[in-house]
């Protein structure tokens, strides 16, 4: 059966465009190999509706991020956690930027940031500014109800799950797909957005490598007590920590720059020791969900808490409900400016095989202009 | 088998040039803290090392089965043991934090968990020391900080020392900046204990001394302000005593002296005493902007006990 599109994997942005395609009347599959969709990273991170605060050296990032904020929340509102206070502070030593610059910052990329006393939320002289500023979270688990709902009404669009692109042939005009339930499928169009495997497919046609590095990051699961409920701490722009309402969960998720990330790879396809221990399902070529490894690396907890326990005061209680993990690529280009461009690009025409790879949730509607 | 200790520990150590010390001072510090810590984490702070102390350390940390977690802090330039020692302490994490100033050990491994009990027993800085000073230099030195600091924690050469969260919170209170770390905690009003041991002090790590002693002087003693207006008070009054001497020749039985020696006398010798009255007030006022400026904190409190 000929369909208009083929896309692999089922995260926010492959039934993003599955969506948008089957509402222009296409016939598209999306193949994923987990058994459900939002099984790794998109729902095994922040959560954070990026409205530009965390890009504090990347003006551009900052603006892109803003101007698609409204957009997400307004088509999204019923998936996004909107009642917390989002607090960013500027660490007073090995940080980035500083309160001053961050203030100027906001103001260039126009986003709201109002000064709020340290002392509230600090101990003393570990941050020289607090902001408050306008920042959500979405819900993973509603934004799938959401999508699944929203598919289920478009009778062009297939899932099909538990099933693995194993090759990729170009036959004339079309790509054929091959998966490891031994079907074969063509399209003329490819869209490849496996996130942490984009690589890995793109590699499958001999397609030249995005520059990444890739990181195995943990997400922590926090209850928390009172004072921190309604309450998201994010410390900027360095070794630090952030702590914020995990979508509507009811749990916030804890993350920090040195702590999160456990292992990294600078290969162009992800290398890892502990792959050895997966028994051959995790390799360079395939990654495994890091989730549900036996072989994922110890919580960093004791660090975490202790790094956010050594900023914020002492009523600001949380306490450890578990670990998530999933693997990450960073662009390498953006470790100076920080900056985390979405990137979509085109590496073959006729047949069409696009590649997408960004960071962030509200970014999606960069698919647009590819998918028309 | 004993519990393991829940505190989280932090070690920062100076990296400086001592690639021979590396490897013996890991093991024993990764052993003593591997016993007693459940989590522990070390951060050494190289600062413009030459030759591959930190190379050793990487290589050191890779062939360890289970390394903590670690970090390295480079420093852009090389900015001596105090700033980069600083910049380690800010870092660290840790419930408690040891500094170690060098990786020579000419102390007793034992010392390592010692200082640490004596710290949990209530000296919120526990500092090892040797029982002599470094040498002549740093002996005058510590005499002559140690008759006019006023501190009751008199400062000796030292060889590392344990902080408690408190003591670090203390000292960036009191002063931001510490750029005399040593006396900065001896004069945070904790309470400072020396652990002491027979042998010498290590070789110093530190350049720029003499500039940071005299800084040191000037900072946390009154030596500098004391020594200035004394001389300052003195020439005023020498410069007095000449006034009163060219009167007495004007008035005086005695031979005139030429004309106009009276008058020129007079403005120099009165202009002169008004001069160093005036640097005498100077002073004062120099004295006590620093002391506003650089001590935020106007009391400090060791501890307050509720006895009724």
């Amino acid at each position: 059966m000929p369909y208009d599109k083929i896309i692999i994997g089922a995260g926010l942005y492959g039934l993003y465009a599955a969506r948008f395609c089957g509402r222009n009347g296409q016939r598209v599959l999306v193949l994923e190999k987990e058994a459900a969709p939002f099984l790794r990273a998109t729902t095994i991170n922040q959560a954070r509706l990026h409205m530009g605060y965390h890009y504090p050296r990347s003006l551009s990032t900052a603006k892109r991020s803003s101007d698609y904020f409204e957009r997400f929340v307004d088509e999204f509102k019923d998936c996004v956690c909107m009642d917390f206070e989002q607090v960013y502070a500027t660490s007073s030593t090995f940080s980035w930027t500083d309160a001053g610059a961050f203030c100027q910052f906001c103001e260039a990329a126009g986003i709201p940031c109002e000064e709020m006393p340290v002392g509230r939320y600090f101990r003393p002289g570990m941050c020289d500014g607090a902001f408050l500023t306008r920042e959500y979270a979405y819900d993973a688990a509603l934004l799938r109800r959401k999508m699944m709902e929203d598919l289920a009404a478009l009778p062009g669009v297939q899932l099909r799950f538990e099933e693995e692109v194993t090759g990729i042939e170009e036959d004339g005009g079309d790509y054929r797909v091959s998966t490891s339930k031994g079907q074969c499928e063509k399209a003329p169009f490819l869209l490849n957005a496996s996130y942490a495997s984009v690589n890995q497919v793109g590699d499958l046609l001999g397609f030249a490598p995005f520059s990444v590095k890739y990181e195995l990051c943990e997400l922590i699961l926090c209850e928390v007590g009172l004072p921190l409920r309604k309450l998201g701490i994010t410390v900027m722009d360095g070794p630090f920590f952030s702590i914020m309402p995990f979508g509507k969960t009811g749990l916030h998720s804890l993350t920090s720059v040195t702590f999160t990330p456990h292992l990294a790879s600078h290969e162009p396809l992800p290398v890892f020791p502990c792959q050895e221990r997966t028994g051959g399902v995790c390799n360079p070529h395939q990654l495994a969900n890091c989730n549900d490894c036996p072989a994922k690396p110890e919580s960093a907890w004791p660090m975490m808490d202790q790094l956010a326990r050594k900023y914020l005061r002492e009523e600001f209680g949380f306490q450890y409900r578990g670990s998530m993990f999933s693997m990450k690529p960073i662009l390498t280009a953006s470790e100076v400016d920080d900056s985390r461009p979405t990137l979509v690009r085109t590496l073959h025409d006729r047949p069409r095989f696009v590649s997408v790879l960004s960071g962030k949730i509200n970014t999606v509607y960069d698919l647009e202009e590819v998918l028309l | 088998m004993k519990e393991k200790d829940k505190n989280y520990l932090s070690a920062v150590i100076y990296l400086g040039n001592e690639k021979d010390s590396v490897k013996t001072f890991l093991e024993m510090l990764t052993q003593c803290l591997e016993e007693r810590f459940e989590h522990y984490e070390l951060i050494f702070v190289e600062d413009a090392s030459q030759d591959g102390t930190e190379e050793e350390v990487r290589a050191y940390l890779a062939a360890m089965e289970a390394p903590p977690a670690t970090t390295i802090v480079h420093m852009s330039l090389r900015q001596s043991l105090e700033l980069a020692l600083n910049a380690g302490v800010d870092i660290a994490i840790g419930d408690f934090v040891y500094e170690f100033d060098s990786m020579q050990m000419p102390w007793p491994p034992q010392l390592v968990m010692e200082a640490y009990e004596a710290c949990l027993e209530g000296s919120d800085i526990v500092a090892v020391a040797p029982k002599r000073n470094r040498g002549v230099f740093s002996n005058l030195f510590y005499t002559l900080f140690n008759s006019s600091s006023g501190s009751k924690y008199p400062l000796r050469t030292e060889a590392f020392r344990v902080l408690s969260r408190r003591a670090i919170n203390r000292v960036r209170s009191v002063s931001g900046r510490a750029p005399y770390r040593k006396a900065a905690y001896a004069a945070c009003g904790l309470r400072l204990r020396h652990l002491e041991y027979q042998g010498e002090a290590a070789g110093s790590n530190e350049a720029l001394r003499f500039s940071r002693a005299l800084d040191s002087l000037a900072m946390y003693t009154s030596l500098a302000f004391k020594i200035s207006l004394g001389i300052a008070l003195f020439m005023m009054i020498l410069m007095l005593v000449a006034v009163v001497y060219t009167l007495v020749v004007f008035l005086g039985p005695f031979v005139n002296p030429s004309p106009g020696w009276t008058t020129t006398m007079l403005v120099v010798t009165g202009g002169f005493s008004g001069v160093f009255l005036i640097l005498a007030v100077v002073l004062k006022y120099l004295s006590l902007l620093v002391e506003l400026v650089f001590k935020k904190q106007n009391y400090l409190v060791e501890s307050v006990e509720k006895i009724t």
